[in-house]
């Protein structure tokens, strides 16, 4: 589908995700003493809180923020794998941009992850059936969208391993046996699988091997440039993000708290922690 | 005479919060307008503020106050001080270009590669900017040997030459240098020279920082020195 690209693909707004059943003292999160996500009444931990971005087609924007500042749960929530406490997402072309993604029935929300969105976790083994060959990981995809002919999901996976450089000979074994950065390449092609205009990516390169993970950044970097894919990468890793985003969100204890161009950050961050993060980069 | 880019009362300053909340000034007030077609340097101590300035304009500083007013191609009038990201990606994409101080390398991308890249964002297709990137590649003197290898191991001079060739091969409406000629030799500067004649024949309007006077006096305009925290206008010699 065609869309206006002055027009964001996806917007979120105040998107909040909290663990535990809240109380008074944190129902609102204003509430919350600055510098902490955690409710000391109660326990309840605001991993999202009140978090609003755009993105547009064929961007790639960073999220970047120590472990535990609640970066995974929030593209977890976008990609329905955590529901979400709080806030709206809308999709361009879903619904011309008119529904909130996390109201629709568990069949809209399906249909959304197989056709709209695609995502690529920190642990493979969350993202791929290790046990599957490669080639059957892509065909499970396919077939969620409602490709059945076999000769076109073995094209498809062929085409796809093909594009991620995993050798197409290796169709048929499961990524338990291949290295690390190969199952972070299944899984990109996994995902990339129906031709998602939305590509989420959960520190894909964390705790691979230097030279593996400079791989895997520049097949992202090659997926960017020749599909368009609108792309939200998440890091903790500045480098990574300094590489890959044009727009980036600082995130801290479950807030965003700074947003801007990535050079902007880098170079004139403004916020405590942006400035102790810039200055620990290598 | 039409205007470019209008600075007014521009300031930046720094607030450095590991430093027990220290401000330190960028730039303070300043002033002053460029003409379309113009090509205007920029001199002053090391430390003065015309690094900042360069960089409020291309907006790796978001200004703390004062308007920078630049007419757009696309969008008019705008004030890149306070333009929202997006705006400005599309400014840096369409229409300013910068080459910096500090050189840019991609990792793992080529020199060749890297001059490409810049056509391929513009939309330019494959053929015609493997053609353009290696015309400018050649303009700038970067010998042919090194234009499939990787710039990390290029000496200064190189990598400048090959930041300025992908920075010029766009013909961006305002062209942002910062010190292009630190750290070129004679033969080299007068290649820059020579582009830089070509980049005011085709329309491009310049503000530059030059250490090298001289050769600040063969290109520009009209000078502005930084002194004592003011942007005065030097006198024609
Ligand atoms: N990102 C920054 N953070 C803090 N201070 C900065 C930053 N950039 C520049 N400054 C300070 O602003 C002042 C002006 O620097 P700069 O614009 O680089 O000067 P010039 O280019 O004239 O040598 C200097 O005191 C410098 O240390
Ligand atoms: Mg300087
Ligand atoms: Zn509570």
């Amino acid at each position: 589908m065609i869309h206006d690209e002055s027009r964001p693909l996806l917007s979120v707004r105040h998107l909040t995700k909290r663990f535990g059943k809240g109380c008074v003292a944190c129902s609102h999160p204003e509430q919350l003493p600055e510098g902490n996500n955690h409710c000391p009444h109660c326990g309840t931990v605001w991993a999202v809180n009140d978090i609003s971005f755009d993105l547009y087609e064929g961007e790639i924007l960073g999220i970047v923020g120590e472990s535990g500042s609640g970066k995974s749960s929030l593209v977890q929530c976008l990609y329905f794998d955590n529901t979400v406490t709080d806030g709206s997402a809308t999709i361009a072309t879903y619904q011309d941009g008119t529904a909130n993604i996390f109201r629709e029935s568990s069949q809209q929300k399906r249909y959304i992850r197989n056709h709209l969105m695609g995502m690529v976790y920190q642990n493979p083994w969350i993202g791929l059936r290790m046990q599957f060959s490669s080639g059957g990981n892509i065909a499970e995809k396919l077939i969620a969208a409602g490709t059945f002919n076999v000769h076109e999901i073995r094209a498809r996976a062929k085409e796809l391993l093909n594009h991620v450089e995993i050798p197409v000979t290796r169709m048929d074994e499961a990524p338990l046996h291949f290295s690390g950065g190969m199952q972070q390449r299944v899984q990109i092609s996994k995902a990339l699988a129906n031709h998602p205009p939305i590509l989420l990516l959960d520190e894909v390169t964390t705790g691979l091997d230097l030279s593996v993970q400079a791989r895997v950044l520049d097949l992202i970097r090659r997926i960017q440039r020749e599909s368009r894919t609108a792309m939200i990468v998440v890091s903790h890793d500045l480098g990574v993000i300094r590489m890959l985003c044009d727009r980036t969100m600082v995130m801290k204890e479950g807030r965003c708290i700074e947003a801007g161009l990535t050079d902007q950050i880098l170079e004139d961050p403004h916020h405590a922690y942006t400035q102790l993060l810039v200055h620990s980069l290598l | 005479m039409t205007a470019l880019i209008q600075v007014d009362q521009l300031d930046k300053t720094f607030l450095m919060h590991q430093f027990g909340e220290k401000r330190i000034t960028g730039c303070r007030d300043i002033s002053f307008t460029v003409n379309k077609g113009e090509f205007i340097g920029i001199t002053g101590q090391s430390g003065s503020g015309k690094s900042t300035i360069i960089k409020c304009i291309y907006r790796t500083y978001l200004p703390t106050g004062g308007l920078i007013r630049y007419s757009s191609d696309h969008y008019g009038l705008v004030n890149l001080a306070e333009a929202p990201d997006r705006t400005i990606l599309t400014l840096r994409k369409e229409e300013i270009g910068y080459v910096s101080q500090f050189l840019s390398i991609m990792p793992r991308m080529t020199a060749l590669e890297f001059v490409m890249e810049s056509l391929l964002e513009m939309g330019e297709n494959g053929l015609t900017a493997r053609k353009r990137a290696k015309e400018m590649l050649a303009h700038f003197n970067l010998r042919e040997e090194l234009w499939d290898t990787y710039p990390k191991t290029f000496s200064g001079g190189e990598k400048l030459r090959l930041n300025l060739a992908r920075a010029m091969v766009r013909r961006s409406r305002l062209l942002l240098l910062d010190e292009p000629t630190a750290s070129l030799d004679q033969a080299s500067k007068e290649t820059v020279k020579e582009r830089i004649h070509e980049l005011k024949a085709a329309g491009t309007t310049l503000i530059g920082i030059f250490h090298d006077l001289d050769f600040m006096e063969s290109v520009v305009d009209r000078t502005y020195k930084l002194q004592d925290g003011l942007m005065k206008e030097a006198q024609k010699k």
